[in-house]
């Protein structure tokens, strides 16, 4: 599904890039200008709404198409205020006189593609539009697989039947010709075969159980909708964006914590608009916040976000992140499986018990890297020793009693 | 040491056959599990396998039912803005105060997302020093006391606050204005910012008056000084720098006023030091057994109306005053007291807790005779704990009556239940024009007042306190307010137009006299702000002559004695479960308040202990029923039922206070019962009076008493068991080296062991309890459930002995049936090495751990009970119901958990739970962990910071609740820690050691100083080493220790 997802979302992708191919004259300035305008206009300015600085679509009409004054506007802007353009100035009042940087580097040709990209943009809004037609075809996927059992099962119907009809006719003629015929007893009919077949099923059945009973509560794989589109991949992928950042207590407490809205307000009061889904998704986080996006100003009290819970532990387990990130030095992937490539987060690992003991069992101490562990004085010294005759010696969680019952249920 | 002849109660020492019977096994017969109801029906019905199938087949289709159900969808929702300090998983502490009705401890409070779970004793405070009591660690559940009041309220109806300030406001002045009467009525109150408001407002109010009265009464002392020294006041006490304690009637060490401050201080005099072995020697003169008579080395029990004489004889003797009549028994004993206070001139200490004015004179005579005064007793900071006047609420009732008071405002008071007269006060109420009640509950009183203006719990609320003069405290919240409820200083203020909240108020009043700037955020953090004694000299005059004079003749007829339970103390706190279900530390009965008496006086009325096992028991329970009796005192009377108390003198009856009541709540409603009735105001001693009679009715009633379950044996002859060591200070060499040879043959035998031998890396954790020190008042126990979420079950299943504390405290007599000596064991799970609970375990729920942690695998359990069976020290608790509300099918089992035990399951009081430790449900078995969650976070914070683990980064709540340090927890092979030095201490040994299970619970032997005369032992000498620098500096002992290694006395039978 999430396959399907991301193809039919690169082809929408794909279909806008090639409606820009032919609605403009000049592709390949919007291309070149699309990359310049990331690069060093995006985090001030939007091409169709305000930002921190004015919305840069129709620029060149603000300006009355003078393209000389925009290019030496954006080289130095102040330069241009203090030779008293009219409108250069009015700009500079209306933005509480907040000075642009400068931009010497940029050429001529480098601001037109800028100006030709800007005038071409259009918002994304079709994307995801795109992704939630993916979503329902890949429902029908799943009706199709249902259809087909139901086929096989009438098939299978039909087949049982007609053997029946064949059988009945067959006796029929038989006894008309008056004919009794002796046949030997079916192996189904056979002790050995009703024993072993009652065993087969009694094992079947016992381990269908087990296994069923232990999956109970388990969600492996489990990735609900979440209130919000919050996408790891862009975050934690594409921006680099450290999993601390955000989950600020991984490294010091038990949870790692969802952070709180203000978190996502550090970045988003000024990353109004998303790649993906545009102001819809990041119109929510103001809404949750309070966030008046016209007024740039917390204008409400604002509500809390219900997120799903993806990662659920019974009542009875204690875990602590900070004893595996900062003591065991665990990434966060190792649990949480790559994380910066999830669109959409799913869980990674069983969080079964066999799971984490598995993981006790074979991870290694961090012996040298912790002081805590100077305590254990016998460990250092069975290491040296095999150090010494060039033995490979590995102390690992489950030696330090990581398969014991109360480390972790208490 | 010797093998005394130890028994719990009448019961053990008679033998009788139904204890025999059920002291073997870990369970009372017939509990009504549903196995057993099972077990009923397949007797009944011929064809049992009928009955597996039906259950079989439910078992599978719920089963099934369940499997089908899905996984429900889980919900976190983060904060909008989190506050700075909060780290969600992380507790957070906050150092505030306990101030109750004058009460006080110093405290820090620890808060899991905004949300108080755990109170701790703060270290800087030098009054109570890092030590709590029971109450206060049970106080945090009242905040979350489903019984509270929720908004403001008028005549019974909910109203605004604003609407009640300004109703308030207009008829106080009217009533005013025509030079109406207005009196506060309030508990003592010691906080300098409440007393700066209260006395605006009596200066604005020219009619006011404002009277302190407290529910229990020290009026007598405080008037008794007023006439020796010209102060109104309580002086404070050094029980540390005490060589000899003679204590008149007073539970210094339970109720009497500050005990937490002078359990720490009665320990470190307290405390042996093999090497230098020096003690203080106390001798408790009582009419009941205290929990303080109990830790005593000599208790007299004498009549209530022979305490006086009783003190007028060692003053006599003393300084050759006017001789007294007393019987000869008595004073030989007083003989030998003087023979030994008069050695300890300066260095003894006479209390008293009579409400007797006269008797608190001649104790002042006795104190100022023995030179105590300037070393023992102070007045240089004068204790403002208690403050209250009988005499002006006398006065107060008799103008209420006469209808001249027009306005009141009763505070934090219950005069309705618990005064002298309350049925006047309450008459005289109706014709007050204006009564206003400032209380968490609608209490008794509050249900009659016109308005009630809810206060907020001390955990809500900022505010201070004043205990001693001098030493400041503050109290800040640790949450926010769960209801409409406002802190009453904010309605005076609002009354005088002052337009500002309470905290503001504080930190200003704080700011302009003790905090000028930014020391006021130093005291903050600090919880307390202590500023230097000013010495202050007062004269003594002496008026014990005429005091003398006006001692009553000794009663010959009954008498009875009204006194406080550790646990309810005056009764404010009956809603409080934890402490309901707390066994008393002499009797350990709970939920209810009784008639103690001596066996011979039963036996003089009729009941004999030999009913005990005549009487036949209900079906379902363990206890015995016991006789009531009628007892009328004056022109009251009351029925309940007799508990014998051996230790109690002839003729004497001893009745709890603070149960009976009507408006706690549904916990503290109807237990027990009232008798703050039975008490006469006037009359020279206020908590005793003369009983008219006592009949026994013939009706019978059920007592839950813990004594007699879980109990050990002590008297098997094959075996000898070593269950309790004790010592006394003259022998103390011989009965070391005893200890040191009995031990060293049970290490010989123990090497015949099957078990291997556990090699530990690193840490072993392991638990100290000094028996010498432990005075029973059952702190840890309280604190062990706040800690580790232990469930409530309530009277009906206590009965059918199924409480579930992890801690509890054994209490043995030994000796003397009529003056019996009194032992207080503590006992937890002894994690032991080789664990019998261990081995037997079908589904090994039960294991080991490499840290010498008897681990219980609550998940695994499938609640066979065989551990608990084959457990020698029965500390194994079933969960036999499902106390907390949680099961998965939930409200299958709520027919037979009682109401009172059912408040646990509120989802308010649930509030309360530790988010760190399983809530346990039906059907496994729990015990004492060690506390494993603090271990493992003392492990993680030191991995955290980058460290090895040091001595005291893991400490049990047990051990930090003890007022009297007694309880040591730490890793034993850490050759520097406190916990390896005591568990290798000369007096150390292990309970049971002869079945070799290598407990990790270590004990020190009790030392009693008996039988030997103080002037042999030179007590000048031996109580230097207490000085007050030393007293709770921990870790100075230990360097103490340190200094001077003993090697052979460390090894004697090591148990690792």
């Amino acid at each position: 599904m999430h396959i399907a997802k991301t193809f039919i979302y690169k082809s929408f992708q794909l279909i806008i890039l090639f409606v820009f191919l032919f609605v403009s004259s000049h592709a390949q300035d919007i291309v070149a200008g699309e990359k310049i305008f990331k690069a060093n206009c995006a985090s001030c300015h939007y091409p169709d709404k305000k930002g921190t600085g004015p919305a840069l679509k129709g620029a060149l009409t603000r300006w009355n198409g003078d393209k000389e004054a925009i290019y030496s506007w954006v080289k130095n802007s102040q330069a241009v205020i203090k030779s008293g353009n009219p409108y250069a100035v009015k700009l500079y009042e209306e933005y509480n006189k907040s000075v642009m940087t400068a931009f010497p580097q940029l050429s001529n040709a480098d601001i037109d593609n800028v100006l030709a990209y800007v005038e071409a943009y259009k918002p994304k809004v079709v994307a995801d539009a795109g992704a939630a037609s993916g979503v329902k075809n890949a429902k029908k996927d799943e009706g199709l697989n249902w259809n087909l059992l139901m086929l096989c099962g009438v098939l299978l119907l039909l087949v049982i039947l007609l053997s029946r009809t064949t059988t009945s006719l067959e006796t029929a003629v038989n006894n008309a010709a008056g004919e009794t015929i002796y046949e030997t007893a079916p192996f189904y009919r056979a002790r050995w075969f009703r024993t072993a077949l009652s065993i087969f099923t009694f094992c079947l059945i016992g381990y269908t159980t087990y296994d069923q009973a232990a999956a109970l509560g388990r969600q492996k794989d489990y990735s609900p909708e979440q209130p919000i589109k919050f996408s790891h991949e862009l975050h934690a992928g594409t921006h680099q964006i450290e999993c601390l950042y955000c989950h600020s207590s991984a490294d010091k407490s038990k949870v790692s914590s969802v952070p709180s809205t203000n978190i996502c307000m550090n970045c988003h009061k000024a990353i109004q608009e998303g790649p993906q889904y545009g102001t819809t998704e990041i119109a929510k986080i103001y809404d949750a916040a309070g966030w008046d996006v016209d007024k740039q100003a917390y204008t409400n009290p604002g509500h809390e976000i219900e997120w799903v819970r993806i990662h659920n532990l019974p009542d009875h387990v204690y875990f602590n992140h900070a004893q595996h990130v900062t003591a065991g030095k665990i990434k966060c992937q190792k649990c949480h499986g790559e994380i910066q490539t999830m669109e959409k987060v799913a869980q990674h690992s069983s969080l079964s018990m066999g799971w984490c003991i598995n993981c006790h069992r074979e991870t290694e101490v961090q012996f040298t890297e912790n002081n805590f562990y100077k305590m254990y004085e016998d460990y250092h010294h069975e290491l040296e020793e095999a150090k010494k005759d060039g033995k490979s010696l590995k102390i690992t969680e489950a030696n330090m009693g990581g398969e014991e019952c109360m480390k972790c249920h208490y | 040491m010797s093998h005394n002849t130890y028994w719990r109660g009448i019961e053990e020492l008679n033998q009788t056959p139904e204890f025999i019977e059920n002291k073997e096994g870990e369970f009372f017969g017939t509990d009504l599990s549903p196995l057993d109801l099972m077990e009923e029906a397949k007797s009944a019905q011929p064809t049992p396998r009928r009955d597996f199938l039906k259950m079989m087949g439910f078992s599978l289709t719920a089963a099934t039912l369940a499997a089908s159900c899905e996984i429900p969808v889980r919900k976190v929702v983060p904060y909008i803005v989190r506050p700075d300090e909060l780290v969600p998983g992380k507790p957070n502490y906050y150092a505030t105060t306990f101030a109750d009705g004058g009460d006080y401890c110093a405290i820090v409070v620890k808060t899991r997302e905004g949300r108080p779970i755990k109170i701790e004793g703060n270290t800087r405070s030098t009054i109570t020093r890092g030590g709590t009591s029971a109450k206060v660690q049970a106080s945090v559940l009242n905040l979350y006391d489903t019984a509270r009041l929720k908004n403001a309220s008028k005549v019974g109806k909910a109203i605004e606050w604003n609407v009640a300030d300004a109703e308030l406001k207009s008829t106080l002045d009217t009533i005013v204005a025509a030079n109406g009467q207005v009196r506060l009525l309030s508990s003592s109150i010691n906080s300098p910012s409440t007393k700066k408001i209260i006395a605006d407002f009596l200066a604005k109010y020219p009619t006011a008056k404002h009277i302190t009265r407290d529910a229990i009464s020290y009026a007598a002392m405080l008037d008794a000084n007023q006439k020796s020294f010209g102060v109104r006041a309580i002086p404070s006490y050094s029980f540390q720098k005490a060589a000899v304690i003679v204590s008149l009637g007073a539970d210094f060490l339970g109720t009497w006023i500050s005990p937490v401050e002078y359990s720490k201080q009665y320990s470190s005099g307290r405390r042996i030091d093999t090497k230098n072995p020096a003690m203080s020697k106390h001798i408790q003169i009582e009419s009941m057994f205290s929990m303080t008579g109990a830790n005593a080395d000599e208790r007299i029990a004498v009549k209530p109306s022979e305490m006086g004489q009783a003190a007028a004889a060692i003053l006599a003797k003393l300084s050759g005053g006017p001789s007294v009549t007393i019987s000869t028994e008595v004073d030989n004993k007083i003989n030998a007291i003087v023979a030994e206070l008069k050695l300890a001139q300066g260095k003894s200490l006479v209390v008293c807790g009579v409400n007797d004015s006269n008797i608190q004179i001649i104790v002042n005579a006795i104190n100022n005779q023995l030179g105590n005064y300037g070393n023992t007793v102070s007045f240089d900071r004068t204790c403002n704990i208690k403050q209250g006047s009988d005499a002006e609420f006398a006065t107060l009732v008799n103008e209420m009556k006469s209808g001249t008071i027009q306005a009141l405002f009763i505070i934090d008071s219950n005069p309705v239940y618990d005064a002298v007269n309350s049925k006047e006060f309450e008459a005289a109420l109706k014709s007050v024009k204006l009564s206003v009640s400032f209380n968490e509950y609608n209490d008794e009183t509050t249900a009659v007042c016109a308005y009630s203006l809810p206060t907020s719990h001390f955990l809500e609320s900022w505010g201070d306190a004043e205990p001693y003069t001098g030493l400041y405290s503050i109290q800040q919240p640790t949450i926010t307010q769960l209801f409409k409820t406002r802190p009453m200083q904010e309605t005076f203020l609002k009354l005088m137009g002052v337009e500002i909240d309470y905290y503001t108020y504080v930190k200003n009043n704080w700011q302009a006299t003790l905090t000028p700037g930014t020391k006021w955020l130093v005291a903050l953090s600090d919880g307390v702000l202590e500023l230097p004694a000013a010495a202050k000299s007062v004269s003594f005059v002496d008026n014990s002559a005429s005091a003398i004079a006006a001692l009553p003749a000794i009663n010959k007829n009954k008498e009875v004695v009204f006194y406080e339970k550790v646990s309810i103390g005056d009764g404010k706190y009956a809603n409080n479960p934890w402490l309901q279900e707390m066994p008393d530390p002499i009797t350990k009965c709970v939920w209810d308040n009784y008639v103690l008496m001596s066996i011979a006086m039963g036996e003089e009325l009729g009941i004999t202990t030999k009913k005990f096992g005549g009487v036949s028991r209900d079906k379902d329970d363990y206890e015995y029923p016991r006789e009531t009796v009628l007892v009328k005192v004056g022109n009251n009377e009351i029925t309940l039922p007799v508990i014998f108390q051996p230790g109690l003198p002839m003729q004497t009856i001893a009745i709890a206070l603070g149960y009976g009541r009507k408006n706690a709540g549904i916990v503290g409603n109807e237990k027990g019962a009232n008798v703050y009735n039975m008490l006469t105001a006037g009359t020279t001693n206020l908590y005793s009076n003369t009983v008219a009679s006592i009949t026994v009715t013939g009706d019978m009633y059920k007592v839950a008493q813990t004594q007699t379950h879980h109990v050990l044996s002590t008297d098997d002859e094959t075996t000898k068991r070593s269950i309790i060591r004790e010592a006394t200070l003259k022998t103390l060499e011989k009965d070391v080296a005893r200890l040191k040879i009995e031990r060293g043959n049970n290490a010989i035998a123990a090497k015949e062991s099957l078990y291997p031998v556990i090699e530990y890396k690193a840490i072993k954790w392991g638990l100290n309890v000094d028996l010498n020190t432990c005075t029973g008042c059952g702190a840890c126990a309280i604190a062990c459930h706040s800690e580790n979420n232990v469930a409530v079950v309530g009277k009906s299943e206590v009965l059918r002995i199924h409480e579930m504390h992890w801690m509890r405290i054994d209490r043995y007599y030994q000796g003397d049936i009529n003056n019996p000596k009194v032992i207080f064991q503590p006992v937890m799970c002894q994690h032991c090495d080789n664990a019998p609970c261990e081995n037997v375990c079908p589904v090994n729920a039960s294991n080991h751990s490499s840290e010498g942690i008897n681990q219980m695998a609550y998940n695994r359990c499938i609640g066979t009970r065989y551990c608990a069976n084959n457990c020698p020290y029965k500390v194994r608790r079933f969960n036999w119901l499902d106390w907390n509300n949680n099961d998965s099918f939930g409200g299958n089992t709520d027919m037979y958990v009682s109401a009172e035990a059912s408040i646990m399951g509120d989802s308010l009081t649930r509030m309360v739970l530790n988010p760190d430790v399983t809530v346990r449900s039906r059907g496994v078995i729990e015990k004492c962990s060690f506390c494993v969650q603090k271990i493992q976070e003392g492990k993680l914070v030191a991995k955290l910071e980058n460290r090895i683990l040091r001595d005291g980064d893991v400490k049990s709540a047990c051990q930090t609740s003890c007022p009297t340090d007694a309880i040591t927890f730490g890793n034993v092979l850490d050759e520097t820690s406190k916990v390896y030095e005591k568990s290798n201490d000369a007096l150390a040994y292990t309970m049971l050691e002869e079945i070799n299970v290598k407990p990790a619970v270590t004990y020190m032997m009790k030392v009693r100083n008996i039988d030997a005369p103080l002037y042999e032992m030179d007590p000048l000498k031996a109580i230097v080493e207490h000085d007050d620098e030393a007293m709770h500096d921990g870790e100075h002992e230990a360097a103490g220790h340190e200094a001077s290694p003993s090697g052979a006395e460390g090894k004697v039978g090591t148990t690792h």
